[in-house]
């Protein structure tokens, strides 16, 4: 058994360093910046896009100052925090530019060029409109600066090596943003890009390949290692997820957590409606509804 | 008024068929579960009026949100006593660790239940329940483990 298991981690450590030695040589991950200097942000329309990004649940600590940091989240692939994304210049985001702040969400790129780890769901914001994108940061600059201590990612090797996730976008970052689907409705796209772009809800309901990326052929068809090694259920429009929920079932659930059966969510989707759903507009609930069921 | 409690929750004890007095630990794993399942059953029968799927019908808002009432507060606050976890049980030790915020959550669901009933009738009758669900949802994330 140890023979066995030590042959599949030095595997999966070649496997790893190829791909990552790969796409580091080859310039991977390089997403072209987005051209955003034209674009006006609204600090207002950008709280709901903080709400639609599903940022409040990662980035704030109960208890503690908004958007200052979070708790730390357990993953198959290390231990994560969520840093403090308020505009304070020593521990936050306030020295930042608008383009750097494009870079992270959409590239996965700190300022400097430092890779980070997708548990930043960059894959998906990969997908942001460059308006919300802009909306996002005129509101993060009025937060209010919160100081908070350094935030140590605490990440075991093979994963500690940072230059290897230039491999990892190569096979799994798509540059965005989203592109509307003819012949479907507009509330329709507007779902696609809400629950595939900021939303974000495939970085737990769709199952990871063993590289730590979405498994696209098995999209929302749920995971079994979700964060803290939580059950994730499918979210698919078929029995095996909610293929016979309703619109309304979908919206209400959403809105308040109450499950078509009467029940309550909890757990991290609790959260998720608390911090993100619940604040989303009638409209952009039924557009998500309206995606997920196949409508 | 804690007469009057008392002498419910002895009319209570009685119509549940001779639980009285203290339930060893299984039968408070099987009460707790069913009152829950109970006020689920009648959350699933307001959620139709309130999208408008199902008639309204003000008087049958305000005889669920009191059904419910009657299930939450003290009356589930008594069904977790500490040393009542099971492995099927999906109740978290952060009941216990919290109690104070567990048992005040039981009881703004009986308040916000009755704050339903009473605005049954009227334009506030959507925001209540939105807030009713909302308690629930709350003690759900915090207090129950997600299902396996």
């Amino acid at each position: 058994v140890v023979g066995s298991l030590t042959l599949r981690v030095g595997l999966l450590l070649v496997l790893v360093l190829g791909v990552g030695g790969a796409g580091f040589l080859m310039g991977g991950g390089q997403v072209p910046p987005r051209d955003l200097g034209g674009l006006a942000g609204d600090p207002e329309r950008g709280a709901y896009v903080l709400r639609m990004a599903g940022c409040v649940a990662c980035h704030t600590e109960s208890g503690g100052a908004f958007l200052a940091g979070g708790a730390p989240i357990e993953t198959d692939f290390g231990r994560f925090r969520g840093p403090n994304i308020t505009p304070d210049r020593e521990t936050g985001i306030g020295g930042w530019t608008l383009e750097q702040f494009s870079a992270a969400l959409t590239a996965g790129l700190g300022p400097g060029g430092r890779h980070y780890y997708p548990v930043l769901p960059y894959a998906s914001y990969a997908a942001m409109h460059d308006q919300d994108i802009v909306d996002l940061w005129a509101y993060l600059e009025t937060v209010e600066p919160a100081s908070a201590g350094p935030v140590d990612q605490e990440v075991p090797f093979p994963f500690s090596m940072r230059p290897l996730l230039a491999g990892w976008k190569l096979l799994h970052l798509e540059p965005g943003p989203y592109r509307a689907v003819s012949g479907r409705s507009e509330a329709w796209n507007r779902g696609a890009y809400l629950v595939n772009g900021p939303g974000h809800c495939g970085e737990c309901h769709t199952p990871r390949t063993w590289l730590g990326g979405l498994d696209r052929d098995r999209h929302l068809q749920g995971s079994s290692a979700g964060p803290g090694g939580e059950r994730i259920p499918p979210i698919t429009a078929d029995e095996a997820g909610i293929g016979g929920w309703s619109k309304g079932d979908l919206v209400f659930a959403l809105e308040l957590g109450l499950m078509p059966d009467g029940d309550s969510l909890g757990g991290s989707m609790g959260e998720v409606v608390e911090h993100a759903t619940s604040h989303l507009t009638l409209e952009d609930l039924e557009a998500i509804a309206t995606y997920l069921l196949g409508e | 008024m804690r007469a009057r409690s008392a002498f419910g929750s002895i009319v209570l004890a009685l119509s549940l068929g001779g639980g009285l007095a203290l339930p060893a630990a299984a039968d408070v794993f099987e009460q707790r579960s069913a009152l829950m399942k109970e006020i689920g059953d009648q959350m699933r029968g307001l959620a139709p009026m309130f999208r408008g799927e199902s008639p309204y019908d003000a008087a049958d808002v305000r005889a669920r949100a009191e059904a419910i009432a009657e299930r939450a507060g003290e009356r589930i606050a008594t069904l977790f006593p500490e040393g009542t976890l099971r492995d099927d049980s999906r109740a978290l030790p952060t009941i216990w660790e919290e109690w104070e915020r567990f048992e005040a959550l039981s009881g703004l669901l009986e308040e916000r239940a009755r704050t339903l009933a009473a605005a049954a009738d009227g334009d506030d009758a959507r925001r209540a329940f939105g807030e009713f669900a909302n308690t629930c949802r709350n003690c759900h994330t915090d207090f129950r483990r997600p299902e396996d």
